[in-house]
């Protein structure tokens, strides 16, 4: 990712900034203030502050690799505390060690560095801790930013997939052939075209108003189906036919708002359309191991078409099913001599919940 | 007394044909012929009465309204007006110009516009058949490959899944399509089902066959420049040294 390699070359090169900074006000302190020789007061602080900062630097590493939420446990700051002192400690230990050698020659600065040892280690946990809450602060943030944009992401595929769902429920050719046919109705059965016009505004009415991951109970599902059903035998007269084989006890299950409504289109368009004669399109709800299935079959002509059990609508049907019910969920669909079937399986749910 | 223009209306929904028949009241010189509810009778019925105006469904039992068309190549064709549901797909590849067509829902207003349009066409010069057969095929091939071909045999209507050819063959001005069972003669040409069958399973092997991929057993070579597909059945046919190269594209070894 460039993105991420730039900004870990920006962090790298405030960080040289400021071990830079650190270093000349550690100079100018030592050289003005304590009147230390100038070549001296360089050496020791570049030596210094250099050893530390790099020292530090695996902190970095420490808090981007850990997981957000622990950083801020109490074991974690215990834990950041203890490895700090040490961390320094060591530092001090070694800076002292170096510059002791190299100067060995100029008993007025050792005796000045042994001197100034408590007064190094507070400077070195000071600046120990600044790095480490800096350090903690951009990857916080950035690490924040990040769930910020995951989350969003999600949210639009949800939106997404919400939409197309809702687009495969309510089939506009259906809605166009109905009208046509009540046009047609007005002028030789204006009774029946009232009749229609009423069947279509309840069926509008219930497809609109729901959304991707809303529930019903598969009476209402059912009912729905029913006004869909009557509508279509308008255009298909006496080639379309239906029954339904249900146990009562499954009316009050919850299953997802008008997932049967394209598998019955399909059976319309696909089935019953194209046979001769008329044709008979079946529900049946039951449950097997303790889990709701839904099938419906229809027939349909061998002889014209092929039905090799997989199209658009039963994707849209298993996305929209997984969406509501994770892996929980099966969708199948398969022809067996001139009977196609689809079966939905879900999980069992009576309780009201109509949002997961 | 004035001749009547004969029409014809292929329509499978009851309503829909009631539709269209009262509209066509308002035109006296217009004469209903026939009322067809699929594609089938509607072939035999412009066939036998030679209508001079057709309204034609595209979405109907068996056979829908292009493949009825598809299936009248070579007869005299009459004046059309598709009427549809769909506005996608094969109806936004329609000429305006050729052929009319009628959105469902269709308005009174709508109607009269096309069928004034197609009487004055009738008035001031022949029906140009070639036209809507054009149409159809053009539209056959829009949104998607071809699942079947109808065929035609004598007052014999048939119907040959895809998924069952084997290979088909071109022979002067038809194509002879090979099933395991049948052979079926189609007049129309190689080149048109090289473009409507799915190229994956279908491949131009040679000047005059396409080869359905799967129900190739092994390739053997012939002579210098030309191989032999043996079937699964054990029927052969001949590759030549283009189509040997597509077949290997399709088959990617």
């Amino acid at each position: 990712m460039p993105q991420q390699l730039i900004a870990t070359k920006l962090f790298f090169r405030n960080y040289l900034v400021f071990t830079l900074v650190v270093s000349f006000v550690h100079f100018l302190l030592f050289h003005l203030r304590y009147e230390m020789v100038w070549f001296i007061a360089a050496v020791d602080s570049v030596l210094s502050v250099f050893l530390l900062n790099f020292a530090l630097l695996s902190l970095y590493y420490v808090i981007r690799y850990a997981r957000t939420e622990s950083l801020t446990s109490h074991s974690s700051i215990r834990n950041s505390v203890i490895a700090g002192v040490l961390l320094v400690s060591a530092w001090l230990f070694s800076t002292q060690w170096i510059l002791q050698q190299l100067f060995a020659t100029h008993p007025v600065y050792t005796a000045f560095l042994q001197g100034s040892l408590a007064l190094r280690f507070i400077a070195g946990l000071f600046v120990a801790s600044l790095v480490y809450l800096s350090f903690f602060l951009s990857i916080y943030q950035s690490s924040v930013q990040e769930a910020a944009q995951r989350e969003s992401e999600l949210k639009v595929l949800l939106q997404k997939t919400e939409l197309q769902a809702l687009k495969n429920q309510l089939n506009p050719h259906f809605i166009y052939n109905s009208l046509n046919s009540i046009s047609a109705l007005t002028l030789y059965s204006p009774d029946k075209a009232r009749e229609m016009v009423g069947l279509l505004s309840d069926f509008l009415r219930i497809a609109l108003r729901q959304d991707a991951m809303q529930t019903t109970t598969l009476e209402e599902e059912i009912n729905n189906i029913a006004l869909y059903l009557q509508i279509e035998k308008v255009r298909f007269e006496e080639k379309l036919h239906w029954s339904f084989e249900l146990d009562p006890r499954l009316n009050e299950a919850r299953i997802p708002a008008l997932i049967l409504q394209p598998v019955f289109e399909n059976a319309v368009k696909h089935g019953v359309q194209q046979m001769e004669g008329s044709s008979t399109v079946v529900l049946r709800a039951f449950t097997a191991d303790d889990k709701l299935v839904l099938e419906v079959e229809n027939g349909f002509d061998p002889r014209f078409k092929k039905f090799k059990g997989e199209g658009v609508g039963l994707e849209n049907i298993r996305n929209r099913m997984h969406l509501i019910y994770g892996s929980s969920q099966h969708v199948s669909a398969g022809a067996a001599g001139s009977v196609f079937l689809v079966r939905l399986t879900m999980p069992l749910v009576f309780a009201h919940s109509s949002k997961k | 007394m004035e001749k009547k223009i004969r029409a014809l209306i292929i329509e499978d929904e009851a309503p829909a044909r009631h539709l269209l028949t009262s509209f066509l009241q308002q035109y006296p010189q217009i004469e209903v012929v026939a009322q067809c509810s699929d594609g089938f009778e509607g072939a035999r019925m412009i066939m036998e009465q030679k209508p001079e105006l057709i309204f034609l469904d595209i979405q109907m039992p068996r056979i829908n309204g292009f493949e009825m068309l598809e299936l009248l190549r070579g007869e005299d064709l009459p004046l059309i007006i598709f009427t549809t549901a769909y506005d996608e797909f094969a109806i936004k590849s329609f000429d305006y110009n050729t052929c009319d067509y009628l959105l469902k829902p269709i308005s009174n207003e709508r109607f009269n516009k096309a069928v004034d349009k197609a009487l004055e066409k009738l008035a001031t010069r022949p029906v140009q058949a070639e036209n809507a057969l054009k149409v159809a095929e053009q539209a056959m091939g829009v949104g998607r490959f071809l699942e079947r071909i109808v065929i035609r045999s004598g007052n014999q209507i048939a119907v040959v899944l895809c998924d069952d050819i084997l290979y088909l063959e071109a022979s002067d001005d038809y194509v002879i399509i090979h099933t395991p069972q049948e052979q079926w003669v189609k007049k129309q040409t190689l080149r048109f089902y090289e473009e409507k069958l799915k190229p994956a399973e279908f491949v131009r092997v040679h000047r005059s066959f396409i080869l359905k991929v799967s129900a190739v057993s092994r390739i053997e070579p012939y002579s210098k420049d030309a191989y032999i597909a043996i079937l699964h059945n054990g029927n052969k046919v001949a590759v030549s040294k283009a189509g040997y190269t597509r077949l290997k594209e399709v088959l990617g070894f």
